[in-house]
């Protein structure tokens, strides 16, 4: 049943909702979800009252879930991807917004009835070594949480961890060994298990094959979709892999810095992709088998989710950047300049690096013109411009810089370099009923 | 590629590490040579026996391991013309394997470099990154000046412990090479402490360190896994670049059949510490001969094709003990075409369609075009390498 819906598109049009003949239902429900982490404040910041930094790991995300589907969640580490699958259970407090299952509000059912929300949603885990205690039997770790639950005589639960053992292609006879025994697929089988015991809706699986080797990695998938049919499960994958998000999900989240950039059909997200960020991701994988591809690299850099860039979080590393309003210029040129900019901008360059630079280069550091010449060849910037305007403040901005006047540099290039990108948030564009891109870009061709 | 400009020829090498539980053969009587300028990779799963492979090569096998039969013919005229046991010398080769322990150390860090698969575990914290990258420069400079490491330098430490072993020259020089690598603002970043790098950043750290003394033969262990793709992708960049500039010798050791389709010439297939198949990475990748190559391959989830179903390869891969080791093909229990011929003897390795750049070792793959191709060297399977192994002869 969960094919459905990445058959279904393709033609980015039919709504993700054509899940056989009944109408589909929610089970996840996920509106603004922020979680942000605080640092510790030391004894200056309590006597000076100064405001804490903070970490904005999960910064306004919401999707939702069908039953049966299985949600993908993709982004480079540090994104929050991990962050908002551990809020969504209730591990972490969120700092504001709504998760709610079946339509009631997870964290007020947490408060009151912790047991009853945990027999609806498991996690099952990246490392299965660490998450399985060394001193019990399979039978002991995969009876536990019946045991928590108060579910049923002894037998009755034995019974069960014999069935769920079977399930996940374990024999019964493994059940007296410790998880020292197994080997690394053989405990994520266990940690899958475990988490079915309780018979949950929902299934959180927060990258369940990183730490596998390929042969091993491609039983545990197919496994895993095996037991979404027998057990009518939702899944919430979170992974790096995009191979495993290709292969596994229906819908598919595209995560930066905090926020969800492109959301949608795992087809569409793949093949028609929106979003220059997504684009960069799915260009970076090194293809099986193909030997003629010209890779892209784009910069490696990914700002600290402690201060984010304003406007598009992912403009300081986007390709397809807009340039300012009146000026004409080709976007390789654009895209020199821009990076001249955030370099001056956030201190990378400034005329003492420049001095330093050009000192190892051994290029005199009085000779503003080799200066010059180097900054340019060092951005790939041309000598001159097809825009005047631009070439005008640029020009100002590179001759005050090599003149050592940081100060009048950045304000040349601030003040007359302004993508929109950094300047304003963008919006949702629904490019599809249910393909959503956060980009200026689609926002305005799609005007 | 190979032929007369190979840098390395590796003839039936074999590692063992003895334990408790008895005798691991690691790496089990491998042949490969390695071009001068070629990436070469070893592709296999976690406990195949690639990284012990690459670690004999550097020479870093410790108790209880030892390397326990091969050769190690390297090409250099200049240690050639140093040794005087012929029986080390042949040409321009010279076996690393039969000098003494002392001149191979002296290889190790400069004409061979290493980088590995954790960058924050191989650098010191508490030591700057441009330091650490100086000292190696530094230990290179001093060795290529004939200084060693006496009782004097040691007592003058101990008197004097915060004298600076790193000079200045040696300090410009790290600076120098984190810019060769790509990192912006080398100056100030060789002031940082590794923690304050990320992960990509400390890796390519580490590859300027591995440079430090030009090598001519560099091994990449695992050198993206654990990194994102966008991370990765300009770490695999970079060692392009190297290997096109330096016209370095790479062997790359990963499990990531993509990171091979875009690194490397030529593909090594190894499983159980033998190596399965051996040819161009084209014909390993969309040809592959042995059963096991194609497990592998169909097992991987397709970026590009959904429909395509994977299949994954039932059971798990083999303990190395010795005694537990079958006589015949070590695949045999999860192979699908494994018949009683396959677990009789080892099997044989032979040319794939009569192309001797493509050996493959199995019963049931490859063809025997009339060439002698196997080399009696110990009992186990041997994939020799694009060279007919008639030994080193005549350069």
């Amino acid at each position: 049943m969960s094919n459905d819906l990445s058959l279904s598109d393709g033609s980015v049009g039919e709504p993700a909702s054509s899940v056989g003949s009944e109408p589909p239902t929610e089970l996840l429900r996920v509106s603004g979800l922020q979680k942000h982490y605080l640092d510790t404040p030391g004894l200056l910041d309590r006597l000076f009252d100064t405001d804490t930094e903070r970490v904005r790991a999960v910064d306004g995300v919401s999707f939702s879930i069908d039953r049966g589907e299985t949600l993908g969640v993709v982004g480079e580490s540090g994104c929050g991807k991990s962050t908002l699958a551990r809020t969504l259970l209730g591990l972490h407090e969120p700092t504001a917004g709504r998760v709610e299952l079946v339509g009631r509000d997870v964290h007020e059912w947490i408060q009151t009835n912790r047991k009853g929300f945990t027999r609806q949603a498991q996690f099952v885990f990246q490392d299965p070594s660490s998450c399985l205690d060394p001193r019990l039997t399979l039978r002991e770790i995969i009876r536990e949480p019946l045991e928590i639950h108060d579910i049923g005589a002894i037998d009755h639960q034995n019974a069960i961890v014999e069935e769920l053992v079977k399930k996940v292609g374990l024999s019964v006879d493994q059940l007296d060994r410790y998880p020292g025994e197994l080997s690394g697929g053989q405990r994520q089988r266990v940690g899958i298990a475990r988490a079915l015991g309780l018979d949950p809706q929902l299934l959180i699986l927060d990258e369940p094959t990183s730490a596998l080797d390929v042969s091993v990695q491609a039983q545990i998938l197919n496994l895993l979709k095996e037991i979404q049919v027998e057990f009518d499960l939702t899944f919430l994958l979170i992974s790096h892999d995009l191979s495993v998000i290709r292969y596994l999900c229906d819908r598919v989240a595209v995560m930066y810095l905090g926020e969800v950039v492109e959301i949608g059909p795992t087809e569409a997200v793949f093949e028609q992709t929106r979003h220059p960020y997504t684009q960069a991701l799915l260009e970076s994988v090194p293809q099986v088998g193909a030997f003629d591809i010209e890779y892209e690299e784009i910069d490696p850099d990914i700002p600290s989710p402690r201060n984010p860039p304003a406007g598009c979080r992912f403009h300081t590393r986007c390709p397809d950047v807009i340039p300012p309003a009146g000026y004409d210029l080709p976007q390789q040129q654009w895209l020199s300049i821009f990076e001249y900019k955030l370099d001056i901008q956030s201190g990378r360059l400034t005329a003492e690096k420049l001095a330093d630079m050009a000192e190892r280069n051994a290029l005199n550091v009085d000779d503003e013109k080799a200066l010059t010449t180097f900054l340019r060849a060092s951005y790939g910037i041309p000598d001159s411009l097809r825009d005047p305007t631009a070439q005008s403040h640029l020009d100002d901005s590179l001759h005050a810089l090599v003149a050592g006047e940081t100060d009048t540099a950045r304000e040349c290039v601030v003040e007359h370099f302004v993508s929109p990108c950094e300047s304003e948030t963008p919006a949702v564009t629904a490019i599809a009923p249910t393909h959503e891109v956060h980009c200026h870009l689609v926002e305005r061709s799609t005007e | 590629m190979a032929g007369t400009a190979d840098l390395l020829r590796i003839r039936g090498l074999s590692t063992q590490f003895v334990t408790e539980e008895g005798q691991i053969n690691a790496v089990n009587d491998i042949s490969l040579t390695i071009g001068q300028g070629e990436i070469v990779s070893i592709v296999g799963e976690s406990g195949s026996g690639k990284s012990v492979t690459g670690r004999s090569l550097m020479d870093l096998i410790e108790p209880p391991g030892t390397i326990v039969a091969g050769e190690i013919w390297y090409r250099s005229s200049e240690l050639a013309a140093t040794v005087d046991d012929e029986t080390a010398v042949d040409g321009e080769y010279v076996d690393l394997r039969a000098l003494p322990p002392a001149v191979r150390q002296s290889l190790r860090g400069t004409a061979f470099s290493i980088i590995f698969q954790d960058p924050g575990s191989s650098f010191n914290s508490s030591l700057t990154v441009g330091r650490q990258i100086a000292e190696a420069v530094e230990a290179n400079r001093r060795i290529k000046a004939g200084q060693s490491y006496g009782t004097l330098d040691l007592l003058r430490d101990i008197v004097t412990p915060n004298r600076s072993f790193v000079s200045e020259e040696s300090y410009d020089r790290a600076v120098e090479l984190l810019e060769r690598v790509d990192i912006p603002d080398p100056a100030n970043r060789a002031e940082e402490y590794p923690h304050q790098f990320s992960g990509g950043m400390l890796q390519r750290a580490m590859i300027a360190q591995a440079l430090a003394a030009d090598p001519t033969f560099l091994v990449a262990d695992e050198p993206t896994t654990g990194l994102d793709v966008t991370i990765q992708s300009g770490i695999m960049g970079l060692l392009e670049e190297l290997q096109r500039d330096l016209d370095m010798s790479i062997l790359l050791i990963t499990h990531n059949l993509g990171v091979v389709s875009r690194l490397a010439d030529r593909t090594a297939v190894m499983y159980a510490g033998e190596l399965f198949e051996v040819g161009p990475t084209e014909k390993v990748l969309n040809e592959p001969a042995n059963p096991y190559t194609k497990g592998l391959l169909n097992s991987l989830p397709d970026v590009t094709d959904p429909s395509a179903q994977i299949e994954p390869i039932t059971g798990n891969v083999p303990s190395l003990l010795d005694h537990e080791m079958p006589v015949g093909c070590s695949f045999a229990d999860r192979c699908p075409a494994a018949t009683d011929d396959c677990r009789s003897a080892p099997p044989p390795v032979r040319p794939v369609n009569g192309d001797a750049t493509h050996r493959v070792a199995c019963v049931h793959a490859g063809s025997d075009g009339g060439e002698h191709l196997t080399e009696p060297v110990g009992s186990g399977p041997t994939v020799t390498d694009i060279e007919v192994p008639t030994g080193v002869s005549n350069e």
